[in-house]
Formats: structure tokens, C-alpha cells, sequence
């Protein structure tokens, strides 16, 4: 979508492994060896059902997971998240990496005026009263708000929804970060304020030259916006690749089971729709072998023994699965 | 055609004067039954509200509500149980809906008590496990509570309560919007298969066109407590009327790239 995308990754998730010891009990790994990067200017999506690890991945590299023990490096622009302490963090948090997340009520504080929490941002990093004021009402416009000086009186409570994600974005956006992670940014929207958000992402996303790291669950979403995607399923990738290569020709059962249970508006109503049995499983009971081998429809007895290693099948496509579907998903 | 509802200008409106705000304003429709109707709308169209007067769970300022003739704001003691037991309701949240300290068990088979659909305990403990078995719950689960299930599993038991009194009537209110797409699946397959089996009537409140036009026969498009738009599922689809129909369409997501991405650049 970007005219310029160099090679050189923003992110570079490598062999990440993360476990959680709760109280009085053994570790549990909740990440199972993750990889994947992202390159400058490019927009990746990670998808899943809930459980799945989206969340986690994506506060692992914000380094807000409590007490997490980690292996692997999370490597941004080349240095290693996961070494820096709480110091060099705040640096990069909301400055040169910015979060969007799921549910704007209660991330943003209500008993502060809007303008005060967007100018926050510049002004803990040193920059004046007035400049962020200005930095601030200028992005503000550019989302889509007329009156960008009164919103700046407003308390979060006044606004609705859409509006809040937007005020959501331009804290996110006000310190020129390089990536932009948006966790389920339009899921508690209703469908055209969602289209109108995305829209705006999309737009500010190209002029600013962001990376973006998406997680949402919705395909169609996706579909719309990502360059790439990752399909995460029980805290490990099970495939990932271009985003025409995982819509038109999904290897993993995964990837096309989700993409087969969406009611979508042009289906054959008709039909009962395909889903997935069971649930995901906790991050201590997976089953042995393949992680999706008990839901999967296409198992074999190597499947319930043996855990596949990735195949590559072009250059930034791969999949863990040893009977890898070859039909399109719907 | 046989009606189930018939509502005849229905307004329900909040706080006065100068502040009053119309939830719904002059609703007239008549819904035929043996169908499953679908009402779409944006956050505050009153599509809920328009299924909890229905349901009598909340009083309408003006206007009537008639079930099978009768006008269920005037219903008698009798007349009104009945009514409840014919109406059934699966709410969205199959979180807050169920009673946390209940044994799935006891909350399935409370209504069969209240209406006294069973004889004795057998025949009780009978029904209950039917009805659970009937939305594919194992029941030897049957003495757990809710928070032992996971959210798929505690909306089948939400429907396995409303299912439980033999209603012939299901209002489900988004009941699929907080579940995974994998699970809202199976639930919507879930509700079709029943509704078929029980020739239940069903009325079906969704945000979601892609859930409504699996789900439903006709649809009801609501906005700003009005009725913009009413008609065959088929044709709603198809060929829209109003622009707010046309610009709801135009925004679901279409789970592929190139067709999604041409709509993007059309908004």
C-alpha cells in the first residue's frame, strides 16, 4: 500500500519463548517460539481466536508483561528490548514505540481534559506548553475533529466511542513513534464508525510511513489493512505470510478454518457454516505434538506425536503443518 | 401470513421537556411468525430497547404491543406468565446472564419448575438433561457452575435455559457478539438448528449484517429509534432502499484483500 518500503526490519521478533510462574506453582509458557519481523513502513497482523497470545506478544514488546521471564530477543531497530531497563523503557514507550488499545473508556484517564492527555506525551519528553499545544491541535484536524480547540476542554466522557478512539490515536501518534501497535483498535465500534477508523489508520499510517503491528480477530478487518499476517494459535505462529498468500492460499487448518467460519455477507446463507470443535487450550494443557492436532480435521496419528517444524514456501511465507491443505479457504 | 407481534406506534422515550430523547419513536410493525427476524442497527437505534418492550421487560410510553391478539401491556396475572413462558430471551453477555453461585444444572431446569412443566423430579431431571444434551452440553457437567464453562459454552447454556419451557418464541440480543468467530459459528448454527427443530420464531438483534443474513428471513433496520428499512433478508441484500442501509452495507468487512481494499478507497 506504502510506495516505500526498504528492507532494513523495524522489529525483529526472534526464537521468543515467555513463561509466567504463578504463586506456588511451576512456570507455565504462555509464548512459544515466536518469530517474525516487521519492515520499516510495513503492516503486519497478528490474528487468533482469544488465547491465542496477541495480546501478550504485543505487551511483551512493550516490555508490560509483570514478573515474565523472557528467552529470545525482541530486537527494535536493532537493539534488544527485553536487555534495556525501566529507564531506557519509558524512553521508547509512547515515544518511539506507541500502543492503541482495545477498550478507550478505561484507558483514558476521566477526570483528565483531552487536550492535557494528548500534550502529556511531548511534555514529559521536554517539550514545551505551547509547541505541544500546537503539535496537538494539528493532529487533531488531521483526525478528522473541525473544532480541534474545544475538543482540547473535553473530558473523555463527553465524547462517543469513535471519538474517543481518535483521541486514542493522536496520543498514540503525538510523539512520532516508528511503530504503531493497535490492539482490537474498532471491536467495540459499531461497523461504520469501525470503517471510518480504519480508514483514518490507513491514511495517517501512509503519510507518516508507520509500522504497524495489528492484532484484531476480525478477517475482514485485516483483509483491509495488513501487508502481512501472523496467525497465532496457542501461544505459538502456526503460519504467516503475505496477506494475499493467507486469503487466497492458506496452508495451515488453522488459518483456513478461521477464515471459513466468518458469516460473511456474501455467503450462501444456506449453508450451515463451518466451524472449528473445541476450544483453545490453556497454555498448560496443550496437547502434545502439534498444538492445534486436537481441533484439527485433517489429523494424523504423526500430528498427536510429533510438533511440525516450519515449511517455507516462499520468501516470507511459512507454515507449521505436516498436511498442509492446498484448496483456497472459501 | 400469521402474525406473532403486532406494535402499533410505539414511542419510549427518557428523561423530559427539553432533554427528552426517543429510544424508539412510532414503531408500527407486524412480524409474521415461523420466521426469524432480524434487527440491525448501529449502537442506540433502540434495538434493544424495541426487544425488551417486547419481551415486557420494559414499558413503552405509548403505543401497544399485541401477541396473539392480545395487548400484553394489559395482560392479566395469568395471561402475562403465559406470555413469559412462550417468550424466551438469550441475552449478550453469557458472563453477567448466568447466576455465578447456580449449578448449570439448577439454572436450566428453574424455569421448568416455575412453570411447572414437570411432574416429578425424574421427569425434571430428565427434561434439564434433554435440553442440554440438545445444545451439546455433556451432562454429566450438570453440577458445575458457570464460571467452569468458557464463553461458547455458557451462551449454549443461556440457550439451553430459554430453550428449557418450550417457548415459541427466542429473542436473542447480540448473543454472538462477544464470542470468537470459530464459536459464534457454532452458536449461530446452534440457534438455526434449534429453531428449525422447535419451529420456534425467532427475533435476532445483531450489529453484524454477516451474522443477520445467515440468521434471518426478514430484517428490521433501525436507526435513531426509527424504522428506516423492513422487508426479505434476500432482498434487503440485495437491493437496499435507504442510504443508511446502503452506507451499513458498504462498511462490514469483507475477509478479502482486494475487494476490502477497493471499498477502503471508496469510503
Amino acid at each position: 500500500m506504502s510506495s516505500q518500503k526498504s528492507n532494513q526490519p523495524v522489529l525483529e521478533v526472534s526464537d521468543l519463548s515467555i513463561s509466567i510462574t504463578p504463586k506456588n506453582d511451576s512456570p507455565i509458557q504462555i509464548i512459544n517460539n515466536l518469530n517474525f519481523t516487521i519492515n520499516s513502513g510495513e503492516r503486519v497482523a497478528i490474528v487468533g481466536e482469544s488465547g491465542s497470545g496477541k495480546t501478550v506478544t504485543a505487551m511483551a514488546i512493550m516490555q508490560l508483561l509483570d514478573g515474565a521471564h523472557y528467552q529470545g530477543s525482541i530486537r527494535f531497530l536493532g537493539e534488544d528490548l527485553v536487555k534495556k531497563n525501566e529507564r531506557e523503557l519509558r524512553e521508547i514507550r509512547g515515544g518511539k514505540i506507541a500502543m492503541i488499545f482495545q477498550d478507550s473508556l478505561s484507558t483514558l484517564n476521566p477526570i483528565m481534559k483531552i487536550g492535557q492527555q494528548i500534550t502529556e506525551v511531548l511534555m514529559i519528553r521536554g517539550v514545551n506548553r505551547t509547541s505541544a499545544r500546537n503539535r496537538a491541535l494539528t493532529l487533531l484536524s488531521e483526525l478528522g475533529f473541525e473544532k480541534p480547540l474545544t475538543i482540547f476542554n473535553h473530558y473523555p466522557h463527553q465524547f462517543s466511542g469513535g471519538m474517543r478512539q481518535r483521541v486514542m490515536i493522536a496520543i498514540a501518534l503525538i510523539a512520532q513513534p516508528q511503530l504503531l501497535i493497535a490492539d482490537e483498535p474498532t471491536t467495540a465500534l459499531d461497523v461504520r464508525i469501525q470503517a471510518e477508523v480504519m480508514n483514518l489508520l490507513n491514511d495517517l499510517a501512509e503519510k507518516k510511513r508507520l509500522s504497524v503491528i495489528l492484532i484484531s480477530h476480525d478477517m475482514g478487518v485485516v483483509a483491509g489493512f495488513a501487508d502481512r499476517v501472523v496467525v497465532m494459535y496457542s501461544g505459538r505462529v502456526v503460519e504467516q505470510g503475505g496477506v494475499q498468500e493467507i486469503y487466497r492460499k492458506p496452508k495451515h487448518p488453522y488459518t483456513r478454518a478461521l477464515l471459513n467460519s466468518i458469516p460473511t455477507v456474501n455467503r450462501d446463507p444456506a449453508c450451515d457454516l463451518p466451524f472449528i470443535k473445541g476450544i483453545t487450550p490453556e497454555p498448560q494443557n496443550r496437547p502434545s505434538g502439534c498444538v492445534f492436532s486436537d481441533r484439527c480435521t485433517q489429523v494424523q496419528d504423526l500430528c498427536k506425536t510429533t510438533s511440525p517444524e516450519f515449511t517455507r514456501i516462499a520468501s516470507r511465507h511459512e507454515y507449521a503443518c505436516f498436511f498442509p491443505g492446498n484448496d483456497g479457504a472459501v | 401470513m400469521n402474525e406473532l407481534f403486532r406494535i402499533q406506534n410505539l414511542n419510549k422515550f427518557y428523561g423530559r421537556g427539553s432533554h427528552k430523547k426517543y429510544a424508539l419513536s412510532k414503531i408500527s410493525l407486524e412480524l409474521p411468525s415461523n420466521t426469524s427476524i432480524g434487527i440491525v442497527g448501529e449502537s442506540g437505534s433502540g434495538k434493544s430497547t424495541l426487544a425488551r418492550c417486547l419481551l415486557g421487560l420494559i414499558k413503552p410510553n405509548s403505543g401497544t404491543i399485541y401477541y396473539k391478539g392480545g395487548d400484553i401491556t394489559k395482560f392479566d396475572r395469568k395471561d402475562f406468565r403465559n406470555f413469559r413462558q412462550e417468550v424466551q430471551m438469550v441475552f449478550q453477555d453469557p458472563y453477567s446472564s448466568l447466576n455465578p453461585r447456580m449449578r448449570i444444572g439448577q439454572i436450566v431446569s428453574e424455569g421448568i419448575q416455575v412453570f411447572h412443566l414437570a411432574k416429578n423430579k425424574e421427569e425434571l431431571f430428565n427434561k434439564t438433561k434433554s435440553v442440554l444434551n440438545q445444545v451439546g452440553i455433556d451432562d454429566e457437567m450438570f453440577d458445575r457452575y458457570p464460571r467452569q464453562f468458557s464463553g461458547g459454552q455458557r451462551q449454549r447454556i443461556s440457550i439451553a435455559r430459554a430453550l428449557a419451557v418450550s417457548p415459541r418464541i427466542l429473542i436473542c440480543d447480540e448473543p454472538v457478539s462477544s464470542l470468537d468467530v470459530s464459536i459464534q459459528a457454532q452458536i449461530l448454527n446452534l440457534l438455526r438448528e434449534c429453531s428449525q427443530k422447535l419451529s420456534l420464531s425467532t427475533i435476532f438483534i445483531s450489529h453484524d449484517l454477516g451474522v443477520i443474513r445467515y440468521i434471518a428471513d426478514f430484517i428490521v433496520v433501525m436507526q435513531k429509534g426509527q424504522i428506516i428499512e423492513f422487508g426479505l433478508s434476500k432482498n434487503i441484500f440485495a437491493n437496499p432502499q435507504s442510504s443508511y442501509t446502503k452506507s451499513l452495507l458498504q462498511a462490514v468487512p469483507i475477509p478479502d484483500p482486494q475487494v476490502q481494499r477497493e471499498r477502503f478507497s471508496s469510503l
